[in-house]
């Protein structure tokens, strides 16, 4: 009888993972903000680069409104929240899941209003952490001691961004150098025999800015977790040994506004502890990353610099080449030693023109080219070019009560045809009191190399003939603030079409098909304010947030046709409370995560949960701080996956130290 | 200056409505259960793999009921024991047997056979004992069913699959999978003695031997799957006859397709499977009746079989339809379907006591 096995459950498993013009409160609270990204362009109709911009694809473009539902969490909060990985930080954000599957080092997979972790495109200062191999981008492996702000955009953006934004964008930008010298320094140690030990060193010498940021990380992860049959056990080979180190340096030549050089490299061993059904006690992961990447900000061969005042055309280009080598190896599999190993390449550039039309609008003009390849032990040597053309016209700005962003982009990847990605964004404020904010467009995502490659085998195959993914998704939000507090929500529904998804097919081989789709419908809902607390200096600061999410199978299959998508909870909500004072400050998160079906036909179901966590922080000294968390205290036993028990109560310590503080 | 385009006055109360939303749609609850109901005189239990469920068809007069008990991960295989009254399931996902009541389908017992075993098929064996073969682990386990223990577990090679009992001894095929490279070995049937804790012969035969079952000539029938035509060179669905006493190879019976179930009616034997649709030979001659090239039924993905002799009925589970076939076997002709639960695998029939 031809039935699958293990190989087929661990691709079930894979392939089933899913998937604010808010007005920024005044007196910006360090944290999580709902809010709009600017439109930059002045008062007097002169085009500026502000420092914060919109990243579009693989390179900034310079300012422009982008309507789009969005959480951006600022340096203060990053610092703030003791994460260690960008999956950490990004669990409390509306319409996000960041899935937990083990501890330090674990595959961290992402959705977006109920997207894949393929649909959400991942970017570190516009660069794309999706390989085109596939499998979505890794947020456990990106370090936070360097990022300035993260902005997470929900909702399809392939208009704005490219391929792959089914369900929206998560962008890292890194920090750039102060005006004077400074250096950080923290340690940290906590459960599981995990050490961490970052720097960060940044300066300015005559016209160069520069900086060098560097991490070390290791953990042991044996976590304990219960069995479920009331017995406890613990995770064995979770270990993660890694270390990153980044760099770059600004510079102000007198042809350019500004150009910007970034280098970085992360390398990681990982052990792969498998589920708790079926372990792998001997596999092991090694993941090493390498990216060099340039902009060029404000390009005038006359020397104007391009934003010089009177200036109507801003232009700017950036190119990048990055490489992201894997291989993974377990000796002692049941059915034989595995050894794979995987290196995705990727290499672009791209200009971008925005030019001021007077009444006609701000457009952005741009155009750029990449390729991806990748040498594989099981899917093959294969490459894949890829070029695309966008316009966006802006009415409008941020200083302008209504605002009209109209978008199109024309991407041409590899042997598929030609997708044109159109995308409206509108926005409306009465006063401070209330904006109102409309989006609606299409998005794709063509197969990956896994999907369409993966070799003929026993239990899973590729599909050559695929089709890409599309979606068409609109949302409407409102912002309602009063006084220091402010009140957003966003519906959003979205139709996905030619969806891609591994089945068991003839001979029980997984394959992945396009099948009929699915229906997304949701509500996400935010609250944040901020109030004197009782004595002195002390503030108090709360976020809540809401997300109800009703994502449908399409199609009138007998028994998945209309049944809620598997591993997507329907209900999900975060509170967070933070109190400042002048030397201690105090921050206390909770997620409630409801429950989520884990097969296609809803007939069984993972649990709800709630976690807390709470951090302590202490300024010892002047610059030096001593922090610390604990998490999930309430010992909660929960998993995100199947077979996958997330830690239970952990503790960490740390010392920091800044030169500028 | 710019002219900015025209909205609507926008309304206040825009926020309230988007609030509500979630109170009014429905919340996420576990599929309802239907309540307990005397169970139908003859039936058919459907297992359902990717739904995770049992069905129950009521041969008497059609009637289906869907998810009529949920079981444990990827549920492969269905054993009725009529002298206890209960059925067996092999949870692959969850490495354990379940032990349930026949007629309501309720536990009675989970027997787990712990990480890394990946259970598969089950045969029943006298007084109350079951063996299953352990695919990953490459053991047949043999477990006191009532006890709800497990009594040993003997290592018989890669991926270990169909089982048989027969002449006291249990017989197993072992397909050989090789995870390094995803091909095939050479597969074998090993026979373990009742009671002894190892192989004490063991067969090579053709490629991913997947079932055995005893032949009206007497003879054991293994069927080998081939390898789908993933690997070079490829192979397709045969049938390799051995002696029962020896296990010395008789006969090759080449059918084409790459069937994996196999059921006995009368003299002849029915095969199907992920290709080839439902085929036939002759179990005495060996005269190959219906090929993969004239099936009787031509679906893919025909998993599960089991055939009613008294009335003359087959039954045929297609995995990627969600349907069950009925047969006429006196006729080989199409008498009806019915459409069960998500990803059905295997069928058990059950009579009321």
């Amino acid at each position: 009888m031809a039935r699958w096995s293990f190989a087929g459950l661990l691709l079930l498993a894979l392939a089933a993972w899913p998937r604010a013009g808010a007005a920024d409160s005044s007196g910006a609270s360090p944290g999580i903000r709902v809010a709009n990204i600017p439109v930059r362009r002045d008062s007097t109709g002169q085009l500026s680069l502000p420092e914060i911009q919109v990243v579009a694809e693989r390179w900034k473009r310079s300012g422009s409104a982008v309507p789009l539902a969005t959480t951006v969490i600022d340096r203060a909060a990053i610092a703030g929240s003791g994460a260690l990985s960008a999956g950490e930080i990004l669990r409390p954000v509306a319409g996000v899941r960041v899935a937990t599957l083990g501890g330090l080092g674990a595959f961290a997979p992402v959705s977006i209003r109920g997207s894949t972790n393929d649909q959400v495109v991942v970017l570190v200062d516009g660069l794309r952490q999706n390989a085109a191999q596939g499998g979505g981008a890794d947020l456990s492996d990106l370090p936070l001691q360097n990022v300035e702000r993260i902005e997470v955009m929900r909702g399809g953006a392939s208009a704005l961004y490219g391929p792959d934004a089914l369900g929206g964008v998560i962008n890292l930008i890194t920090r750039g150098a102060p005006a004077r010298r400074s250096l950080e320094l923290k340690a940290e140690t906590g459960s599981f025999d995990t050490r961490m030990l970052s720097g960060r060193a940044a300066g300015t010498l005559g016209p160069v800015a520069g900086w060098l940021s560097g991490r070390l990380l290791a953990s042991k992860g044996d976590y304990p977790y219960a069995t479920g049959a009331g017995a406890d056990s613990v995770r064995v080979n979770a270990r993660l040994d890694s270390r990153s180190v980044e760099g770059g340096m600004k510079l102000r030549p007198a042809w350019a506004s500004r150009v910007e050089l970034r280098a970085g490299h992360l390398q990681a061993e990982k052990g792969v502890p498998g589920g708790t059904q079926f372990p792998s006690p001997t596999a092991t992961q090694w993941d090493e990353t390498t990216n060099l990447q340039a902009d060029i900000r404000g390009f005038s061969p006359r020397g104007a610099g391009g934003v010089l005042a009177g200036s109507k055309t801003v232009t700017s280009g950036s190119a990048f080449v990055r490489r992201r080598i894997r291989r993974y190896a377990d000796p002692g599999h049941p059915l034989g030693p595995v050894d794979e190993s995987h290196r995705n390449d990727s290499a672009g550039f791209g200009v971008t023109q925005a030019r001021d039309l007077g009444p006609l609008g701000l457009l952005h003009a741009g155009c750029d080219y990449r390729e991806d390849r990748l040498i594989s032990t099981t899917d093959g040597r294969r490459s894949r070019p890829a070029r695309s053309l966008s316009l966006r016209d802006v009415l409008g700005g941020d200083e302008a009560r209504r605002s009209l962003t109209a978008a199109l982009r024309v991407d041409k990847v590899g042997g598929l045809g030609a997708e044109v990605s159109p995308r409206i964004l509108a926005r409306l404020t009465t006063g401070r009191a209330l904006e109102m904010r409309l989006s609606a467009g299409r998005s794709f995502r063509p197969p990956s190399f896994d999907d369409l490659f993966l070799p003929a085998r026993t239990t899973a195959a590729g599909n050559p003939d695929l089709k890409p993914e599309h979606a068409v998704d609109a949302d409407l939000g409102a912002t309602l603030a009063a006084g220091r507090w402010t009140l957003a929500a966003t519906g959003f529904a979205s139709w996905v079409t030619d969806l891609i998804q591994w089945e068991p097919g003839a001979a029980g081989v997984w394959r992945p098909h396009n099948v009929d789709g699915a229906r997304i419908l949701g509500v996400e809902a935010e609250l944040q304010g901020s109030f004197p607390a009782a004595r002195g200096k002390a503030r108090a600061w709360v976020q809540a947030n809401y997300t109800f999410l009703d994502p449908r199978e399409a199609g009138d299959a007998p028994n998945t046709g209309g049944k809620v998508l598997v591993y997507r909870p329907r209900h999900r909500a975060n509170l967070l409370l933070r109190l400042t004072g002048a030397r201690l400050a105090a921050e206390t998160q909770w997620r409630y995560t409801g429950p989520a079906f884990i097969t296609r036909a809803n007939t069984k179901t993972l649990p709800a949960y709630l976690t807390a966590d709470i951090t302590l922080r202490w300024r010892v000294a002047p610059g030096a701080s001593l922090e610390a968390r604990g998490l999930n205290l309430t010992d909660e036993i929960y998993q995100d996956f199947r077979d996958f028990p997330a830690p239970g109560r952990q503790w960490r310590l740390a010392l920091s130290w800044n030169s500028g503080d | 200056m710019t002219r900015l385009p025209h909205f609507p006055r926008p309304l206040q109360f825009a926020l309230l409505p988007l609030l509500l939303l979630p109170v009014a749609l429905p919340g996420c609850d576990d599929a309802a259960r239907p309540g307990p109901e005397e169970p139908p005189a003859r039936a058919l239990l459907v297992l359902n793999s990717l739904g995770a469920t049992i069905d129950r068809i009521d041969l008497d007069t059609g009637g289906v009921e869907k998810g009529l008990a949920v079981v444990g991960a990827a549920p492969n295989d269905i054993e009725p024991d009529p002298e206890s009254g209960s059925v067996y399931v092999s949870n692959s996902g969850d490495n354990d047997v379940w032990r349930l009541e026949a007629s309501g389908l309720l536990r009675e017992a989970v027997i787990s056979l712990g990480p890394n075993s990946n259970p598969y098929d089950i045969e029943l064996l006298a007084g109350g004992r079951i063996a299953v073969t352990c695919w990953l682990a490459g053991e047949v386990a043999f477990l006191d069913g009532a006890g709800g223990v497990v009594e040993r577990r003997v290592p018989v090679g890669r991926t270990p699959q169909g089982l048989l009992h027969r002449y006291d001894r249990t017989l197993a095929t072992v397909v050989n999978l090789d995870g390094t490279n995803w091909t095939y070995g050479t597969g074998e049937v090993v026979a373990i003695p009742d009671g002894a804790g190892a192989v004490a012969a063991r067969q090579a035969v053709g490629i991913n031997p997947q079932r055995i079952l005893a032949g009206p000539d007497g003879r054991l029938h293994v069927l080998c799957t081939g390898n789908y035509g993933f690997n070079t060179p490829a192979r397709w669905g045969e049938v390799h006859v051995l002696e029962p006493s020896t296990l010395a190879p008789a006969d090759t019976i080449r059918l084409g397709g790459s069937p994996g179930a196999a059921v006995r009616v009368g003299d002849f034997i029915y095969v199907a499977g992920a290709s080839g649709g439902l085929m036939k030979y002759d179990g005495e001659t060996h005269r190959v009746l219906r090929d993969a090239s004239h099936p009787i039924l031509d679906r893919s993905d025909l998993w599960g079989m089991v055939a009613d002799p008294e009335r003359q009925r087959l039954y045929v589970t297609c995995f990627s339809e969600d349907r069950v076939y009925a047969i006429d076997t006196s006729a080989d002709t199409l008498l009806n379907s019915w459409e069960v639960g998500d990803g059905p695998v295997a069928l058990a029939l059950v009579e009321r006591r």
